[in-house]
């Protein structure tokens, strides 16, 4: 059921991207960069990184999505940098460079709980392929653990986190101790004050 | 477009969920306190959970192709990690019990908000979501707080039956959805919609002044069906496309107002109820006395406290 068709004095869970776990995705793309940093050009990793920390900033102050014009152009440069760099779009360093470059462009339109859904699967899968490059233990247990803040995103984005901090994410049986509002008194305010309350774990 | 598609399609998916019964338990009322055992919770991938399973699919593809030991242990990783969530998710809602369930008052078309009692079995399920039609309303537990508030659709008044409650948790990872259906064997009382286009009116013991919420002339406005006949004001009528009645100042204070029965002619049943209704909860906001005299003569009141509005609304809900 849509926002709008709820009746009032109900709550429907939020299907916007809270703060959180945009932040959690960012860190979580920012692990891949990090990840296929040995084997791409270090401008082009520093420039996504700088990318990618535009649209924090960004996100903070006015949540909504980057203009698609501005998308398409970053599109086009990430595919002419694979082609410029690498001679051909086809092969698993170029192929490495483009997926990296499209996962940043994935987070720049990232406003929905679907969106950062996606962009969580597509980061995980670009971990695995960063395993191609270097299969050496130590790597192995990096890139594993780098797996934490993706699942960390997915946690997120589900209710009964507190409002602040980012730990209790990590936690899979993490829930919220406290809240202000119990639902009684929120049953008696005004209806369009509760309508839309985001989902989160009132009654702790 | 969209919207309606999207619509449909859930329209949809709750028909050919309710084409499930045989196999799911739960379905038939059953006395509280209703505990959800292993056998009655059902586990399947959301959306977002059957998109991973893909991921993980070609994950593991890339993995055998290349014959990368490292990447097929980081795909079986993510695969157990994902896995083991099935019995998070599933644990939030095995050992729940339902112990009681408390009606608040509600009026007809408009939602009827439920309290739901759980035992305090001293664990947090913060994901705990219940649809009692097909409106998801999340209801996080706390160990210690264990209530919950939802509300149901009320479309007719007086005694309904509670209907049946799916109860589900997407936690921890949004991937897998546990659920459960609970009908508890109880019925909630829905007071009859309120309709306020008309003002009271009341009988007053002089035939000759029969009077419309009060006795002073206060204007004229457009007939309803229900007004009385007398209180058309003909003349001015003549000059309008619409029939004018005659309005009247509310009755002295600390004289009851006559809610009577037989005053609504030439309306059908439902609407006469409706508007007494509104008039009872007009003269209660306004903490006004009155009587409500209903079909069988029943006179009920005079007094303007909570007990006698709830019993006025009570006997509009039951009649027949």
């Amino acid at each position: 059921m849509k926002r709008h068709d709820a009746p009032p004095g109900t709550r429907i869970v939020a299907s916007t991207l809270a703060p959180l776990p945009f932040t959690l995705l960012c860190v979580t793309v920012l692990c891949v960069l990090a990840a296929h940093a040995a084997h791409l050009p270090a401008w082009y990793t520093a420039a996504l990184a700088v990318v990618l920390a535009a649209r924090w900033w960004q996100r903070r102050r006015q949540p909504r999505r980057v203009d698609a014009w501005l998308r398409i152009a970053m599109l086009v440069a990430v595919l002419a940098t694979a082609i410029a760099v690498y001679g051909t779009p086809i092969g698993r360093a170029p192929g490495a460079a483009i997926v990296c470059g499209l996962l940043v462009l994935k987070v720049l339109e990232s406003e929905s709980v679907r969106d950062a859904r996606m962009a969580v699967g597509f980061a995980c899968f670009i971990l695995m392929s960063a395993l191609l490059f270097d299969q050496s233990l130590g790597f192995t247990v990096l890139v594993g653990l780098m797996l934490l803040p993706a699942l960390a995103t997915l946690r997120a984005l589900q209710p009964g986190l507190p409002d602040s901090g980012w730990l209790p994410a990590f936690k899979a049986g993490a829930c919220r101790r406290r809240c202000g509002a119990p639902p009684i008194a929120a049953s008696r305010a005004p209806a369009s004050a509760i309508a839309w309350r985001r989902a989160t774990c009132i009654r702790c | 477009m969209d919207g309606v598609a999207h619509r449909g399609s859930i329209a949809a998916a709750a028909r050919a969920l309710n084409r499930i019964p045989v196999l799911a338990r739960g379905r038939k009322p059953e006395n509280l306190p209703v505990t959800l055992d292993r056998r009655r919770i059902y586990i399947v991938p959301t959306r977002a959970g059957f998109g991973f399973g893909l991921v993980l699919l070609v994950m593991l593809f890339g993995a055998l192709n290349y014959q990368n030991n490292a990447a097929l242990l980081l795909t079986c990783m993510l695969g157990a990690a994902l896995a083991g969530s099935m019995l998070l998710t599933w644990r939030e809602l095995h050992d729940l019990t339902l112990r009681a369930l408390h009606a608040e008052h509600g009026f007809c078309d408009a939602r009827l908000p439920l309290q739901l009692v759980f035992a305090d079995d001293g664990r947090n399920r913060p994901g705990l979501t219940i649809a009692v039609d097909d409106l998801e309303q999340p209801c996080p537990l706390r160990a210690g707080k264990e209530r919950a508030r939802v509300t149901m659709p009320a479309d007719a008044r007086g005694w309904i039956e509670v209907p049946r409650m799916r109860i589900s948790s997407t936690l921890p990872f949004g991937l897998f959805r546990a659920w459960s259906w609970m009908t508890p064997a109880q019925r909630v009382l829905v007071y009859p919609r309120i309709l306020a286009d008309v003002q009271p009116v009341v009988r007053s013991d002089d035939p000759n002044e029969r009077i419309a919420g009060g006795d002073e002339f206060a204007g004229l406005r457009e007939y309803h069906p229900g007004d009385p006949i007398r209180h058309v004001a003909w003349k001015a009528s003549a000059r309008h496309a619409h029939l004018l009645v005659r309005e009247f100042d509310r009755a002295a204070p600390g004289q009851p107002l006559r809610f009577d029965w037989r005053t609504l002619s030439g309306i059908d049943r439902e609407t006469r109820i409706s508007r007494l209704t509104g008039w009872v909860c007009d003269a209660y906001a306004a903490a006004h006395p009155w009587v409500l005299i209903l079909e069988d003569q029943r006179a009920i009141g005079p007094a303007n406290d909570a007990a006698h509005y709830h019993r006025c609304l009570t006997a509009l809900a039951e009649l027949p």
